[in-house]
């Protein structure tokens, strides 16, 4: 029996990450930020929270698919290992 | 002896850790224009409805997300014999059964999606295959050439 190598779950991390890029847009697509003024607080905090939300989803889907590569390999030589001792006892 | 085959969740956790933040991340936009203050009472401004909704929506997606990656873990502990394996219920026998092949139902095509993820899932497979012999490969030419180095270098030299 074998497993999957991307959990369903990462569908919600790619979303995630589309949030956070929405939000750090949104203040100049919805006009809430003034051009050429400061940013406002709303703006500021908008962008930051974007931009944890990038970053966490980021390091996620990263990590998912870099660890389950690496699951994989190790499997694949577990199996050609085994394989190999087989091949020797016979 | 046949080697035990390793578990691996740590991914899934990974995914689980990555859900947290976005679903605390989520949440702080929700409340951020009342705790900050850039919402003075009133009717909503676009900034504050854009914040609640879209925080919501991170939040649930955040839950969701945990949910999903938490039954990948349970089905990885599964798949590893950590637990037990879901007890599949007998299905009552057909109504079609005894009678010739030709009247029983044809199986259904899988859906579209699930093709794609098998054609996704034996394209990674065929990649960690490669890239897992070509490891092999290199660790074999290592060690050659180590057992062929003369015993000065070995003991004098930096090591390969």
């Amino acid at each position: 029996m074998k497993t999957r190598l991307l959990s369903p779950g990462i569908i919600t991390l790619v979303l995630t990450f589309a949030a956070g890029i929405w939000l750090i847009i949104a203040p100049a697509a919805l006009n809430t930020q003034p051009r050429g003024a400061h940013w406002t607080h709303a703006t500021i905090n908008v962008v930051v929270v974007g931009g944890v939300l990038i970053a966490a989803s980021l390091i996620g889907i990263a990590l998912h698919i870099g660890l389950g590569l690496r699951a994989l390999i190790q499997a694949a030589e577990l199996e050609a290992s085994e394989a190999d001792s087989s091949a020797a006892t016979a | 002896m046949a080697r035990r085959r390793p578990v691996a969740i740590g991914r899934h956790l990974w995914g689980i850790a990555a859900s947290l933040v976005t679903g605390l991340a989520g949440a702080w936009l929700m409340v951020a224009p009342f705790a900050i203050g850039y919402q003075n009472g009133g009717s909503w401004t676009d900034a504050t409805k854009n914040d609640f909704w879209t925080g919501l929506a991170v939040v649930i997606l955040s839950v969701i997300g945990i949910v999903l990656f938490s039954l990948s873990v349970v089905g990885e502990l599964r798949v590893a014999g950590v637990l037990k394996p879901r007890q599949q219920p007998v299905p009552p026998m057909p109504a079609w059964a005894g009678q010739p092949a030709a009247a029983a139902p044809q199986p259904a095509m899988p859906a579209a999606g699930s093709l794609y993820h098998d054609e996704l899932e034996r394209t990674m497979a065929l990649l960690a295959t490669t890239l897992a012999a070509e490891l092999a490969e290199r660790r074999q030419a290592r060690a050659s050439s180590n057992s062929q180095q003369p015993v000065t270098t070995q003991t004098g030299g930096q090591q390969a």
